[in-house]
């Protein structure tokens, strides 16, 4: 087996010691874009701006961020990181479970509905597969199917179908989750 | 004309010109399909509403690239999450590869005949070792205590699975089905037969033991000028996805396979001038081989015919499960980025690997025939 080869594409190399145009490129043309994906899973700033530059660090280990491919992959980093600190965060859904209450604010139903919305889909995303919720998270930040596509890897043409699929699973964690 | 597609039908929802003509002349006189179309605009609203998040789009670019340039230069791979990569995890790469074939042969009792090679590791089987980020970090740099030398297996691509089987003499396996993502357009490579033999040296020991600031190394007698030859290969990898960059010289340059599916003979060692018992309890004795460590490796049962799977708790995860009636092991990143499963039969270790959910890596290994 080649294993030196399996081993580079699975463990980075580490960090060198500067950064580089091409990265710096890459930063500036999609940091915002990917802080939107990870805020959008999260709905924490602070914490959309961790997982952003955890993503942008594990990029630049890989050291290709001169490929066409670079912006596309930090951006499935991105919902992949925020979609783990999700899976893993006890404490926000607590907070979330809090968040419920309504407070004061100039539209009391609406902030409700917001919050119950909020609760929902990160609800859903936690029991999606990493992959279902990657695809949604990901068209529904405005990436377009091109984007998508090399984002996952998967033909341009794939992504309809898993889109198809991943949003008919939202709506039956959906369905599911307000029916209990 | 067929029904639309449940994609196509989630394609017209944003850009109905992705129809053909007849496509969507059809959409316009076919009740189920129109019926269906309302389900998909109904779930996208659905998606929609959900995800419209308040996100501040005036997120400020140039603090984050300072903030991110400090954690570069100062070395930082430590995610603010859970995961984290040390630093030195790859300049102990090998020494990993080093320790794990010697020790995984730790318990096999093998005749007196120093002066011959003797076989220490030929596995029929393989198991997970569980590493700590301390382990990885811990491990001395063993390179400076002896010298390397290695063969370099050949490799190159070919055109197709029939090339392969041909120059590597595999039987080599394909998956009866794909996800619908995985690209469909495969290149194969294959690699020949190459090895590596490490031989010990007492006096280069001692000193990068001194450099490194570690206490000497107490080394046998008999094991000053001992070898370890690892053989490996031959073996085939099919690449799905990516571009035809061979994976060898440029593992990244045609982007990330969604998929690999590999197979190769069994490595296996030797040794001569030192027993297995002798080569482990030097290896065990190193400062920076924990306890722990030491006990992961005594617990792999069957040393000599166990290939160890490297797994570092908290960055990668793993799980044993049969493929094809053996064991094998599941491993991958927390996250989901990339899984392997690894498992070895009638003497040739396998591999699938992707960037897949962890059941559809499974699903395609076991579906291998």
């Amino acid at each position: 087996m080649n294993g030196e080869a399996v081993w580079r594409m699975t463990v980075p190399p580490s960090v060198s010691e500067a950064t580089d145009p091409a990265f710096e490129r890459v930063f500036r043309a999609e940091y915002a874009r990917v802080v939107g994906i990870a805020s959008r899973v999260l709905g924490d700033g602070a914490k959309a701006e961790d997982v952003a530059q955890d993503a942008f660090l594990a990029l630049h280990r890989r050291r290709c961020s001169d490929q066409p491919w670079a912006g596309g992959w930090v951006c499935a980093a991105a919902a992949h990181g925020a979609l783990n600190v999700l899976r893993g965060d006890q404490r926000r859904r607590h907070r979330e479970r809090l968040a419920a209450v309504p407070t004061e604010t100039a539209d009391p139903a609406a902030a409700v509905e917001k919050a119950d919305d909020t609760r929902i889909l990160r609800a859903a995303l936690r029991r999606l597969s990493p992959r279902v919720a990657t695809v949604l998270v990901l068209r529904h930040s405005g990436l377009s199917y091109a984007e998508v596509a090399a984002a996952m890897n998967v033909r341009q043409g794939a992504v309809g179908t898993m889109l198809r699929r991943a949003e008919s699973a939202l709506r039956k964690e959906v369905e599911r989750a307000t029916s209990q | 004309m067929r029904h639309l597609s449940e994609g196509m039908l989630r394609r017209i929802h944003d850009d109905r010109f992705a129809a053909s003509n007849d496509e969507r002349a059809h959409l316009v006189g076919c009740a189920r399909c129109q019926q269906r179309m309302n389900r998909v605009s109904s779930d996208v609203a659905l998606a929609t509403q959900l995800f419209a998040a308040d996100v501040d789009a005036r997120t400020p670019v140039e603090p984050a690239l300072a903030r991110i340039r400090g954690r570069i230069a100062s070395g930082a791979t430590a995610p603010t999450g859970a995961r984290h990569v040390p630093r030195r995890t790859r300049s102990r790469r090998w020494a990993l590869g080093v320790i794990a074939v010697p020790v995984v042969a730790t318990a096999l009792v093998v005749s007196a005949n120093a002066a011959g090679w003797l076989s220490i590791f030929s596995p029929t089987t393989v198991a997970p070792i569980t590493l700590t980020v301390g382990d990885v970090t811990g491990l001395p740099d063993l390179s400076g205590y002896g010298t390397m030398h290695v063969n370099q297996p050949d490799s190159h691509q070919v055109s197709d699975a029939a090339a392969a089987a041909t120059a590597t003499g595999l039987p080599l396996l394909r998956p009866s089905s794909l996800p619908a993502d995985v690209p469909t357009q495969v290149h194969w490579e294959v690699v020949g037969t190459g090895n590596a033999t490490f031989t010990l040296d007492a006096s280069a020991a001692r000193a990068a033991a001194a450099k490194a600031g570690r206490p000497a190394p107490q080394i046998p007698g008999n094991l000053d000028g001992a070898s370890i030859t690892v053989n490996a290969g031959p073996a085939a990898v099919a690449v799905y996805g990516g571009s035809a960059t061979s994976i060898s010289t440029d593992p990244l340059g045609g982007g990330i396979p969604a998929l690999i599916i590999g197979e190769g003979m069994r490595p296996t060692a030797s040794t001569n001038g030192a027993t297995l018992a002798q080569l482990e309890a030097f290896l065990v004795s190193q400062s920076g081989i924990s306890p722990q460590l030491a006990a992961e490796i005594r617990a792999i049962g069957s040393p000599a015919s166990t290939l160890p799977i490297p797994v570092i708790a908290g960055v990668t995860t793993s799980q044993t499960i049969t493929i094809d009636g053996v064991p094998g092991v599941v491993t991958g990143d927390p996250s989901g980025l990339a899984t392997a499963v690894i498992w070895e039969k009638d003497g040739i270790v396998h591999v699938v690997a992707g960037a897949l959910a962890k059941d559809e890596i499974v699903s395609i290994a076991q579906s291998l025939h």
